[in-house]
């Protein structure tokens, strides 16, 4: 049995829901502009796969249109960290204590923009989120790279918690990410 | 694209997690240690800590 407060561990986190709510009003107004919707990564992405407490204080995005989206973010309360001029500059929000910055320009070769899930937030927003196949390569790339245990634990959580996997696009993707020293089968293994 | 509510992603995150003993749990995840963490990041965490520590007050996400 699980107490009323353990079972709200199973929902996600109100200060994740404020984030992703707000950040996907941003995301509807870069596209009210013509532009391609911005694809949120790292660890923001690993919260919405497992609705764990992995997120650190900042939301990282992929879009080659920066400077649209950071001409948006101030109109949704974000302020410049540093000064601007900057190519990949930073913001965060002073009530919600969230960072936000563009990490580049384009999602990793390979990725596949058709297994990118489109989210509808409570506010009806939508936020794009980088496909859970690719989240787990990622973190298994990472991990291939300097060992960091914590990488291959997340990759391990994505990978049993993920409900609509595709196997043979994930297998794909961690070869490509590990430059073929994993390959689902060994995630299995560890994951067992 | 794969559409999704948050509310839908909500209900079978919750199912998977009673399904692998996870039930109630947050801590399930391993926080990312920060060790790699470019010096622009470790700047834009630390201004959101300073930010809220002069405010009296404790960061909602995870600065460290």
């Amino acid at each position: 049995m699980t107490s009323p407060e353990e079972e709200k561990h199973d929902e996600f986190r109100s200060e994740f829901r404020e984030a992703l709510s707000l950040l996907a009003q941003v995301c509807d107004e870069v596209v009210r502009r013509w532009y391609p919707l911005p694809v949120l990564v790292g660890g923001a992405a690993v919260e919405f796969y497992t609705s764990g407490d992995a997120m650190t204080a900042d939301a990282d995005f992929v879009t080659p249109y920066h400077d649209v989206f950071e001409e948006i973010l101030p109109k949704y309360g974000f302020v410049f960290v540093d000064r601007p001029g900057r190519r990949m500059r930073r913001f965060r929000h002073p009530s919600l204590d969230l960072g936000v910055e563009v990490v580049s320009d384009d999602l990793y070769p390979g990725s596949d923009p058709a297994r990118i899930r489109l989210v509808r937030t409570a506010g009806g927003g939508r936020i794009a989120i980088y496909p859970v196949e690719d989240v787990i390569a990622d973190r298994l790339g990472q991990y291939a790279e300097d060992s960091r245990a914590e990488m291959l634990g997340q990759a391990i959580q994505l990978y049993q918690l993920a409900t609509e996997l595709d196997e043979a696009y994930l297998e794909t993707r961690i070869r490509d990410q590990t430059h073929g020293d994993w390959s689902l089968a060994r995630l299995k293994e560890e994951a067992a | 694209m794969i559409e999704i509510t948050l509310e839908e992603q909500e209900r079978r995150l919750a199912q998977r997690k009673a399904e692998l003993g996870l039930k109630g749990r947050r801590d399930h995840v391993p926080a990312n240690s920060g060790t790699h963490r470019t010096p622009e990041k470790r700047e834009l965490l630390q201004a959101i800590q300073d930010a809220a520590t002069a405010q009296g007050r404790v960061p909602r996400f995870r600065t460290s």
